[in-house]
């Protein structure tokens, strides 16, 4: 291996380990259903809190991340206030939605439909980022009707926040702009690595269990 | 001139697989002062300890050897053996060639060269032993109860009516603990009080038992056998001697309000009060911290209406000392409190209740009579929603143990509420059933299967008070319970009119002062430890300690009474010999070297060392030493290593006996088999 | 002259200035300046978190550092959201060494020093920082004919051992503020209840399910207004309050406001000049016939 395929090996070892050590948190759910009963979002769950920790104690993270979950949890933070195992299932959740969403950015899945718009939003949240340094709204409004073709969506409240002065014309572009989006390039660099090592990974395993 | 004898065992294949027993044997035969040195296949069995005592005889040793598995499995055997042919039983030393060396090594040349190593150093050592006698120490035929519950209650009635003498203290002003204000006991559903109070009543007219109620234990000085304890008589302001139990003080006090212990928070008493009506003894307490005479100088009505003129606004704690030689702790235990839980309004909603004050509730004797009423505006519960495990098996809340009664006692509550009002609807929130005892499981069923109780598998996740419409135009306080059903995977909302949380049990309070006055350990949860958990479960680390009841664990009503009858039984083992024998592996201070700094004093954890005058021939103190007590002392060693006089030192284990044992290691591995006469030169 | 560095963050720019407005003028009137801390960026938000764990610590970092630089400690923060993940990232930092190297990479910076800098929300500044009579002192105008309802949301008081914000079940800080500056404060049982965050523009259905729990629970416990203290929910319960009024799920109005704009009212500002003809659910008419002009309450009170 070369130096640099042998660097990110490392370095997705590393993550594998960390991602282990999150996921293996779950083992700590006794499945009460403490988190269930909280949770804001359980009714639009595909699959309640109690049940998603459930896969991940039995590494079906795959499988977990087929329903729409972790997509459709905010990240309110209740489940976990209250746990009495104290699992850490704001970590568990963000760990399953960053690899679902390094998927769907490599192409290998399109997510299911009816998550399909929530990342969606995600996606233009972080490009109106990436583009100004801070979010200009009502572009990122704009656009999100656009892309998931629901062009009226909350189009009757347009004219009067314009009028409040809730839609600004002009963006502010921060000055760091040019470093700001070198972060991101980072970011997503990293990530796409981490993801591209552990499909490798996957593999091997594959042909050496064959 | 030494006559040792030797014995190797084989243990079957446990040793000579890994060691070439006969070798060592051999080997030992070079070595100074070894008459005998024989192997066989199983030392420890009839024949093979035959063996030994002919040896002894015949060869007239004056010390054994035998070469074989742990001392502590056979050391005992041995001795007795040695003892029975006329040999003093500490001049037999085992040398462990098992644990020590077969069965941690897998090359037998590397194995046998080791055992003979072990075998050949404490030959050495025990050509430095002596005679010795076991210690006896006399035995106080007296107990000491701590605790006055249903587990203390057993234990003195057992001890006494074995023929000993009890001392009970009962540290709030009558016995029976928690058991007298439960409403109903599973699975029988028998009135708590009913079963309870005849026991109450035999323990105050039990001519071995003395009983001193509203007072606690001082302190504990002295070891097994020889316990001296100061007990702290708190002053009830009340002459019980000339007290009639009449109650008229209680009836005419006019402090009202006062939350009754005894009635958990539900009910309130007076300033002068009988806990209960069947207290025992049946005499009041003046709570000095609320009543007006004491606090504001003023009112003393009780005195005026004392017939016997019992009250005595003068009286002042009482310190008295009695001589014990075991002790029973039987603490008991308490439930954490509503306000324990934030998510469940922090004690601010007062409809959320715990199990203890439902028991009140329920009770016909009870401040509501046995209604079943809400705290907050006395109206009966149409719902009412039961939390199992609230606070158990809760990490985050610090109590990650279960607390094994809870579900027992939550399928009662909800059977009790349903024989009072028929038509309510009970949900019991759970995650697991619990239920292992006799009739225990068919009890729960019952609650389910014929009385209706609502089982839902799940947590709750937050409750809050709401005022809602009731229909009727009635604006009623309700509890929104914000739970789950695993089972249906959906989520649950109740409108509940009441909630009793099954809160987790902890040690009373106090429980960790009172194991440090014992001188006993106990855990990060303040349950006092027992000496070993399978074996040993009411017995303490500290010789004469016993434990019984909740103290130890959190248990139900027959298991505190079978460690109450367990402890009483181990208490009577105790007394049942004229004295203690204990080996006397203590340590022992040599008076002309020690020069008097008591740094042994300071680091002995079992306070066995005191100091001891030396006199001059005219009776003035010239020096004070160190001195050891035979019976507390542990033989530790900790004396031994900070004496910077070496003036101290360890019976048995003495330092000639140590060091002959290390300077039997040869320098050269060469050296192992051949070596002979060395040791002379290095004394 | 206290003063603190300021993080105001996107939505005090665009659609919730009123709040970045009116948190000026508190201060102000409170004799405190806020400076904002130079070319800020956004904190990531619920987005970075969700798809890329070293960015959702870098772009908070990246704020950090410059407050560092402009020499600050404290950073006032109006936002719960920024405040959540401002607080965060300072603490997991602060702990794990190996994390800060890696964030450090991706951020290309050499030395990433963010040690000392404590973002702080200004609920907390307000209540931590000025004592009781220093705002009893400001207040011109009595409001107790107003029945307020406090809604914190629940990015401010969680996870709680890293926020440190109040009491995770029931916090009390902001009831307290509002309590001293004379206004009626409901006993609420939703004040930490999700209002449905960054869901508002993918399924603004379920944002509207959840925001109408909190109105009809204001309503039930008599108040006229909701009081928050982060752009997000304000918008949710405001904007979607509207999605409910023509879908007839709901048959109240409920003015959403900041409670920097309630601190300004009772401060005296001109009730005109508190942005509250910005908010999508009108907010004078509730406050009709409930302001009374009274002396300050001083001391003596």
């Amino acid at each position: 291996m070369s130096a640099n395929n042998a660097n990110h090996a490392n370095h997705a070892n590393q993550k594998h380990n960390r991602d282990q050590e999150v996921f293996g948190e779950a083992h700590k759910c006794y499945q009460c259903g403490k988190c269930f009963a909280g949770c804001p979002m359980s009714k639009v769950m595909d699959i309640s809190p109690t049940h998603l920790m459930r896969l991940v104690h039995l590494n079906k993270i795959e499988e977990a991340q087929k329903y729409n979950t972790i997509w459709v949890c905010v990240a309110c933070e209740c489940c976990m206030t209250r746990c009495p195992q104290q699992v850490p299932l704001v970590e568990i959740m963000d760990l399953l939605r960053q690899k679902s969403f390094a998927k769907i950015q490599s192409g290998e899945s399109d997510g299911e439909e009816s998550i399909q718009n929530v990342v969606l939003s995600h996606k233009l949240f972080l490009g109106n980022m990436k583009t100004f340094g801070r979010i200009f709204e009502p572009l990122l409004a704009a656009m999100y009707n656009v892309r998931s073709m629901d062009l009226f969506k909350d189009f009757e409240k347009a004219p009067s926040m314009f009028f409040k002065g809730k839609l600004p014309l002009t963006p502010h572009r921060i000055k760091g702009i040019k470093n700001f989006k070198k972060i991101f390039e980072n970011c997503e660099m990293k990530a796409k690595n981490e993801n591209k090592s552990e499909n490798q990974n996957e593999n091997e395993n594959e042909n050496e269990n064959e | 001139m030494a006559r040792i004898g030797v014995f190797v065992c084989w243990c079957g294949e446990n040793i000579a697989r890994t060691v070439d027993v006969i070798r060592v044997a051999e080997a030992m035969k070079s070595i100074p002062g070894v008459i005998v040195s024989l192997d066989y296949k199983y030392m420890c069995s009839d024949p093979g300890q035959k063996i030994i005592k002919d040896a002894i005889v015949n060869e007239r040793l004056s010390g054994v050897v035998v070469a074989l598995c742990s001392p502590l499995m056979h050391e005992k055997t041995f001795r007795t053996a040695a003892k029975e042919a006329g040999l003093n039983p500490f001049l037999l030393e085992v040398a462990n060639i098992r644990e020590h060396c077969s069965w941690v090594h897998e090359d037998k040349e590397e194995g046998t060269k080791k055992a003979i190593e072990i075998t050949r150093s404490v030959v050495e050592r025990v050509k430095q032993n002596y005679e010795l006698q076991n210690i006896t120490v006399p035995i106080t035929n007296r107990a000491l109860v701590i605790g006055g519950g249903i587990a203390g209650i057993q234990a003195a009635l057992d001890i006494a009516n074995g023929g000993h003498q009890v001392i009970m203290v009962e540290r709030t002003p009558s016995i029976g603990g928690h058991m007298a204000g439960l409403s109903e006991t599973f699975p029988t559903l028998d009135c708590s009080q009913c079963i309870l109070t005849p026991r109450m009543v035999e323990v105050a007219r039990h001519p071995n038992i003395k009983l001193y109620t509203y007072s606690e234990v001082e302190s504990v000085h002295g070891f097994v056998g020889n316990f001296k304890i100061k007990i702290r008589k708190k002053a009830r302001s009340v002459d019980i001697n000339i007290c009639t139990g009449c109650g008229i003080c209680q009836e005419k006090c006019p402090q009202k309000k006062i939350p009754s212990e005894f009635e958990c928070g539900t009910g309130f008493r007076k300033a002068i009060y009988i806990p209960f009506p069947q207290a025992v003894p049946n005499k009041p307490v003046i709570d000095r911290e609320h009543c007006t005479y004491f606090t504001k100088g003023k009112c003393k009505l009780c005195e005026k209406v004392c017939g016997p003129k019992a009250i005595r606004y003068d009286q002042v704690d009482e310190y008295v000392e009695e001589d014990v030689g075991a002790i029973v702790v039987a603490t008991g235990y308490e439930v954490i409190n509503s306000d324990k839980f934030p998510e469940y309004g922090a004690g601010r909603f007062k409809d959320i209740i715990n199990g203890l004050q439902f028991e009140r509730l329920a009770s016909a004797s009870g401040p509501t009579e046995g209604k079943i009423v809400r705290p907050s505006d006395g109206k009966e519960p149409e719902t009412i929603v039961f939390i199992a495990c609230a606070g158990s098996r809760d990490p985050a809340k610090g109590i990650p143990y279960c607390s094994k009664i809870c579900c027992m006692y939550t399928a009662k509550h909800a059977m009790l509420y349903h024989h009072k009002i028929h038509h309510g609807k009970a949900y019991v929130f759970y995650m697991d059933i619990r239920s292992a005892g006799k009739g225990y499981d068919e009890f729960v069923r019952r609650a389910i299967e014929q009385d209706g109780a609502i089982y839902v598998r799940g947590r709750v996740s937050r409750i809050y008070e709401k005022t809602i419409n009731d229909g009727n135009g009635n604006e009623v306080k309700k509890l929104i319970v914000k739970g789950v059903d695993t089972l249906m995977n959906e989520t649950m909302e109740i409108e509940a009119d009441m909630v009793v949380l099954a809160t987790a049990v902890k040690p009373s309070p106090g429980a960790a002062q009172l194991a440090q006055k014992v001188g006993t350990p106990y855990n990060e949860y303040e349950f006092f430890s027992e000496a070993h958990p399978k074996l040993r479960p009411v017995e303490s680390n500290t010789a004469g300690v016993f434990l019984a009841g909740c103290t130890q664990s959190p248990k139900d009503i027959p298991e505190s009474v079978a460690d109450a009858s367990a402890a009483a039984s181990k208490v009577q083992i105790l007394f049942s010999k004229k004295e203690l024998e204990r080996d006397p592996y203590v340590s022992i201070v040599n008076a002309d070297k020690c020069f008097g700094c008591f740094s042994c004093e300071a680091v002995c954890p079992y306070r066995a060392i005191s100091r001891e005058e030396i006199k001059n021939r005219k009776g003035e103190v010239v020096r004070m030493v160190a001195q050891i007590n035979k019976g507390l002392c542990q033989g530790c060693g900790g004396c031994i290593s900070i004496c910077r006089a070496k003036a101290c030192d360890l019976i048995g284990y003495t330092d000639e006996q140590i060091w002959a044992q290390i300077h039997s290691y040869p320098a050269d591995e060469a050296e192992i088999e051949t070596e002979t006469g060395d040791e002379e030169e290095d004394k | 002259m206290k003063s603190y560095h300021y993080f105001p963050g996107c939505s005090l720019e665009g659609m919730a200035k009123e709040f970045d407005q009116t948190t000026k003028d508190i201060f102000k009137t409170l004799g405190a300046t806020l400076n904002e801390i130079d070319d800020w960026s956004c904190c990531g938000a619920s987005s970075a978190h969700f798809t890329n764990r070293l960015l959702s610590y870098a772009l908070p970092a990246r704020n950090l550092s410059i407050t560092k630089k402009c020499g600050g400690s404290d950073l006032a923060i109006s936002c719960a959201a920024c405040f959540a993940r401002l607080k965060v990232t300072a603490y997991n930092l602060q702990k794990d060494a190996a994390l800060k190297k890696e964030v450090a990479e991706v951020m290309e910076e050499k030395n990433l020093d963010i040690d000392g800098v404590r973002p702080r929300h200004i609920l907390e500044i307000i209540t931590k920082d000025f004592s009781e009579d220093d705002i009893k002192s400001k207040v011109k105008k009595t409001l107790s004919a107003l029945k307020v309802a406090p809604y914190y949301g629940c990015l401010l008081v969680r996870p709680p051992q890293i926020l440190e914000f109040d009491d995770v079940e029931n916090p009390m800080i902001m009831d307290n503020l509002l309590t001293t500056i004379g206004a009626t404060v409901v006993d609420f049982p939703y004040k930490t209840e999700c209002c449905g965050a960054s869901l508002t523009l993918s399924r603004a259905e379920i944002v509207a399910d959840l925001s109408k729990k909190v109105l009809v629970e204001a309503r039930d416990a008599g108040a006229d207004l909701i009081v928050v203290a982060c752009p997000l929910c304000q918008a949710n319960l405001d904007m979607r309050q509207l999605d409910l009024q023509s879908d007839n799920l709901i048959d109240f109005e409920m003015p959403i406001i900041y409670f920097t704009q309630l601190m300004g009212l009772a401060f005296g500002i001109d009730e005109n000049k508190l942005g509250f003809n910005r908010h999508m659910i009108k907010v004078l008419p509730a406050l009709k016939g409930k302001i009374g002009v009274g002396v300050g309450e001083g001391k003596g009170e």
